[in-house]
């Protein structure tokens, strides 16, 4: 996460869009779509967890039914 | 095309504690539209184990809701631990009541029952779902390959991919 942080700028600018693998402190590589990333940190890491980040804007997850407690909600 | 249709049953109890049966519309109207799924490990890191000749984790079954507020699909983070998921990464969840968590992304590969095709959601998001009973959201990266019709007055959906 930190090696990812502290290339972000840099990777955006030239990668806007694309997914990056990372393990630990290396740049594995760049791929159109996540599915092909995951692939290829599959084959080089098995079933070990790896970094796959889409280079864009990064914004919070909002899923409302859970955001707001709604698989909780019953009627009063 | 294969399409799958679900009729919803409910049970409730009267106030002499009879259980009864409810409507079918209610059963969809209070569970929401539920459909039975396998969740197994995704198409990439299962092929890999197998050629490494490492043993895959069973598959994992139960209850998903269709959630077409949900931009991801999310699976039970207790699940995806029991898959041995590897995490992929990790992203902020918004809160409407407290500041965003962060919540592990996980690799999952899903089959809905009674429908004969698996689909990957590469990025699945982890939650605490089996509090609800639930194994997973289905969200709409899946979504957006499937046709869904919630009839609420038959108390059915029909979905086909």
């Amino acid at each position: 996460m930190q090696f990812f942080a502290e290339n972000k700028t840099n990777w955006l600018k030239a990668h806007f869009g694309k997914f990056v693998l990372v393990k630990g402190s290396e740049l594995i590589g760049v791929y159109d779509n996540a599915e092909t990333a995951i692939a290829e940190g599959a084959k080089r890491f098995g079933a070990e967890s790896f970094l796959v980040r889409q280079l864009n804007e990064e914004k919070d997850v909002y899923i409302p039914a859970l955001a707001l407690g709604l698989l909780d909600a019953h009627p009063a | 095309m294969p399409i799958l249709h679900s009729q919803f049953q409910a049970e409730g109890k009267t106030p002499d504690g009879k259980i009864i049966q409810l409507p079918a519309q209610v059963g969809l109207a209070v569970r929401g539209p539920l459909v039975q799924v396998t969740v197994s490990l995704a198409d990439q890191i299962a092929s890999e184990l197998i050629k490494q000749g490492k043993a895959i984790p069973p598959p994992v079954q139960g209850l998903a809701l269709i959630d077409t507020g949900a931009g991801s699909t999310c699976i039970d983070e207790e699940a995806a631990q029991k898959l041995q998921l590897p995490v992929v990464n990790v992203v902020n969840m918004a809160s409407a009541s407290h500041a965003s968590a962060k919540a592990n992304v996980y690799p999952a590969k899903f089959q809905i029952t009674g429908l004969p095709m698996n689909f990957n959601a590469p990025m699945s998001i982890g939650a605490p779902h089996a509090v609800q009973g639930l194994i997973a959201l289905i969200g709409r990266d899946v979504l957006q390959h499937c046709t869904l019709i919630y009839n609420a007055h038959l108390g059915q959906i029909s979905l086909c991919i």
